[in-house]
């Protein structure tokens, strides 16, 4: 019993970390869980999934209930690209035999290292530049808004363009989450802050706002299949729940241009585990 | 009035009507968050002060130093769960505040649905309600898949 407590306690103190990473660069914690859980304590796999799961739906729902209140993320940005992340999960369920895993992996794994560059080259940047204008299917959707910006301390207004190659991201995206069992917050927030141009914390507090109710479908399938161990979901559940409610807090007071750095270093971290896996080096 | 101020005056109202909605909508997140967090967190505060699962569940240290067997003694459908809830079964308890934090994006987006109703917003009504469409067939293809696995 002791000893159950003090494994709780440890999985519980590693999720509070992971949700407050989580909430503050846009995605579901699962790549710090899945590691944690499987390196360090040896959890099966499928039992690990079901936890990165959970984790990502306390990460979304625990973040964006400061980040809708703060009005920082985009709902209607995010409701419409949720439309083909989700269309994309369902096709990626069904494509799982189209190509060797580890090659997908490999394939991906390179993409995100490479998607970097437009990333750090931002580095910097206060505002949205006023030479991005909006595009005719955020014009009419009226996808454009405005956010709390740290560094000038006012309302930014901000215009979004590239919906159409966001949207195709998205849907890529969405394909590898369903394909993969990964969530793909990183995807995400690398299509609003690539190709749509927005400001770097809305696409992150967007990106969580997004991946809960991606992750939602598939989450039916582990917990009706009993890989949620309510062992492991609870302390994971809870810890989560805490670390991304206190991340939330933090972003509002952080720079963008620190988020952006938060973000590459966990691209990279990412783009490790996908190569590792897709040569076969994963334990 | 003149054209710009009634557009003006237009605006105002629309923002409003915004700030309503998306107070609603983080009401709604809170709650749904502190609910199913309170409900885990008065499961595993059971387990701890009973030790007792409810269920003959391999215990978390075996697992973890076995590396395995993966255990489905715990209840993992809604039948089981509101059986081992209403009998006050410790893991019952957290896996039901799991369902609804698993749950709270679908009811999300059908809140979107009637926000969006409210505001006369048609191509989100549309985006939206197929969104909550796409997410139910999800999970009820989670059950199809299912039923080929087992």
């Amino acid at each position: 019993m002791d000893l159950t407590i003090y494994y709780i306690l440890l999985i519980l103190v590693a999720a509070v970390f992971a949700g407050i990473i989580g909430s503050m660069a846009g995605l579901g914690g699962g790549v710090l869980i899945v590691p944690f859980l499987t390196l360090y304590f040896h959890v099966p796999v499928s039992l690990a999934i079901g936890a990165s799961i959970i984790s990502v739906i306390a990460t979304s729902s625990g973040s964006a209930s400061a980040y809708v209140k703060d009005k920082i993320s985009n709902i209607r940005v995010g409701t419409f690209l949720v439309l083909f992340t989700t269309t994309g999960a369902i096709a990626g369920a069904f494509l799982e035999h189209i190509a060797p895993k580890q090659i997908i992996y490999i394939v991906f794994g390179v993409v995100l290292l490479i998607s970097i560059i437009p990333l750090i080259r931002k580095i910097g940047e206060v505002n949205q530049s006023p030479t991005v204008k909006n595009d005719p299917i955020a014009e009419k959707l009226s996808l454009n808004s405005q956010y709390p910006n740290y560094e000038l301390n006012k309302e930014m207004k901000y215009n979004v363009t590239g919906v159409k190659s966001g949207s195709a991201m998205m849907f890529v995206a969405g394909i590898l989450s369903g394909l993969l069992g990964i969530g793909s917050g990183v995807f995400k927030v690398i299509a609003m802050d690539t190709f749509m141009k927005l400001p770097i914390k809305v696409s992150t507090t967007t990106s969580n706002f997004m991946i809960g109710m991606t992750a939602a479908a598939s989450a039916g399938i582990y917990f009706f299949n009993g890989d949620v161990n309510p062992y492991i979901a609870a302390p994971v559940a809870i810890g989560v729940l805490i670390g991304a409610v206190t991340g939330a807090r933090l972003l509002v007071r952080t720079r963008g241009s620190t988020i952006r750095i938060i973000f590459a270093v966990i691209i990279v971290v990412v783009a490790v585990e996908m190569l590792l896996n897709g040569l076969g080096i994963s334990p | 009035m003149s054209a710009e101020e009634r557009s003006a005056v237009i605006e105002k109202e629309k923002e409003e009507e915004e700030d309503i909605s998306s107070k609603m909508l983080s009401v709604y997140l809170i709650w749904s968050v502190l609910v199913s967090l309170g409900v885990i967190v008065i499961g595993l505060v059971l387990y701890l002060a009973t030790s007792s699962t409810g269920y003959v569940a391999v215990p978390l240290d075996v697992l973890i130093k076995s590396g395995g067997p993966t255990t489905t003694v715990f209840p993992h459908y809604l039948g089981s769960i509101t059986g081992g809830v209403v009998k006050l079964k410790s893991f019952a308890l957290i896996q039901l505040g799991v369902l609804l934090l698993i749950l709270s994006p679908i009811g999300r987006i059908f809140l979107q649905i009637l926000i969006y109703l409210k505001e006369r917003d048609r191509p989100f009504v549309a985006i939206a309600s197929v969104v909550f469409v796409i997410l139910v067939i999800s999970l009820f293809l989670s059950r199809v898949v299912l039923s080929f696995k087992v």
